[in-house]
Formats: C-alpha cells, structure tokens, sequence
C-alpha cells in the first residue's frame, strides 16, 4: 500500500486507517511502523457497525488463506508484535467514500487474509473520477 | 448506493482526542478497517 501512495495522492484519495484499538495502543504501533497514513481509532466501533463489518466465525478467523498469509509473512522475516489484547474475530474492510458519506467501493473482509487488490481499488478511483468529470 | 453520516463515527487520533473524518478529506478518502494489530 505504501508504494502506492503517491497514486492515491494524485487522484486526492486520502488513506485513512482504523483500527478498534484503543489510541494508547495504537500510538505505539505507528512508532514502530511509520505508516504514511492517517491512523484513528475506533475503540466503541461505531464505524466498523456503520459500515457493517461484522464479527467472523473461528472456521473464518482460520481459514486456509489465512493460515497461508501467516504463513509467508512468517516466510518474510514478519514477527508477530503484541500491542495488548486483540480480537481475531472482528471483521476488517476497505471504503472508498466522498465528502457526503456516499460508499463508491466497499470490500467486507470474509476473513483476515482477504483484502481487494490494489488495482481494484485504483480502477474504483479511476471510475468515481471519471464520473465525476463528466457530471461538471 | 449506500452512505453514511460520517460526522456520527465517533472517531478518535493517536491521542485519544475526538477528530472528524471531514477533516481528513481532499476528494475522496480511502478508509481501511484493520482486522486486528499485525
């Protein structure tokens, strides 16, 4: 994601990343990871209820995709980090949204390892743009 | 298409202060919702 920021910039898409963590939590994390992005929280997680993202079942939680993922990124060098208690079984996902609150791309996670592709979401910005165009 | 009220989320920064996602907007923005702490 990272490395496609500055095409996300071009098309004036801000990232913003939300985590149910507390924000002492989440301070923490950022130190270490450095992300580019714009990091909130959402510890009551009315957002993730307002976009309807829904806890997963354990079958979900480790489904052989995401023990696949855990296992390259264990492959990679990656090392798991705690950061307090987490909970596995809530469900993460990816908006695209205007300054109204309209949802133009909306990807609910069926479990953890299952993320849109990056060119599905650069394709979503592309159309939105385009449409918006031709409205003016 | 489905919407949202983007001023109800109840939004927090790093510092635990209330910040709204307005804020955070140039055209469109790009919200991730992590699964958990990686």
């Amino acid at each position: 994601m990272k490395s496609f920021k500055d095409e996300f910039d071009r098309w004036g898409v801000v990232i913003v990343v939300i985590s149910f963590a507390e924000p002492e939590r989440l301070a923490p994390y950022q130190e270490h990871h450095h992300w580019p992005f714009v990091m909130l929280a959402d510890p009551k997680r009315i957002a993730y209820q307002a976009f309807a993202l829904k806890r997963l079942s354990w079958f979900r939680v480790f489904s052989p995709s995401t023990l696949m993922l855990y296992f390259r990124l264990l492959r990679e060098g990656k090392r798991f980090q705690s950061y307090g208690k987490d909970d596995y079984y809530q469900a993460g996902g990816d908006f695209l949204i205007d300054r109204k609150g309209n949802i133009l791309f909306a990807h609910r996670s069926q479990d953890p390892a299952d993320r849109p592709p990056i060119e599905k979401l650069l394709e979503a910005i592309d159309q939105t743009s385009g449409s918006a165009s031709e409205e003016n | 298409m489905e919407k949202i009220a983007i001023n109800e989320l109840e939004l927090t920064d790093l510092q635990g202060r209330p910040v709204s996602l307005q804020d955070y907007f140039q055209e469109y923005s790009l919200l991730i919702f992590l699964r958990h702490l990686a």
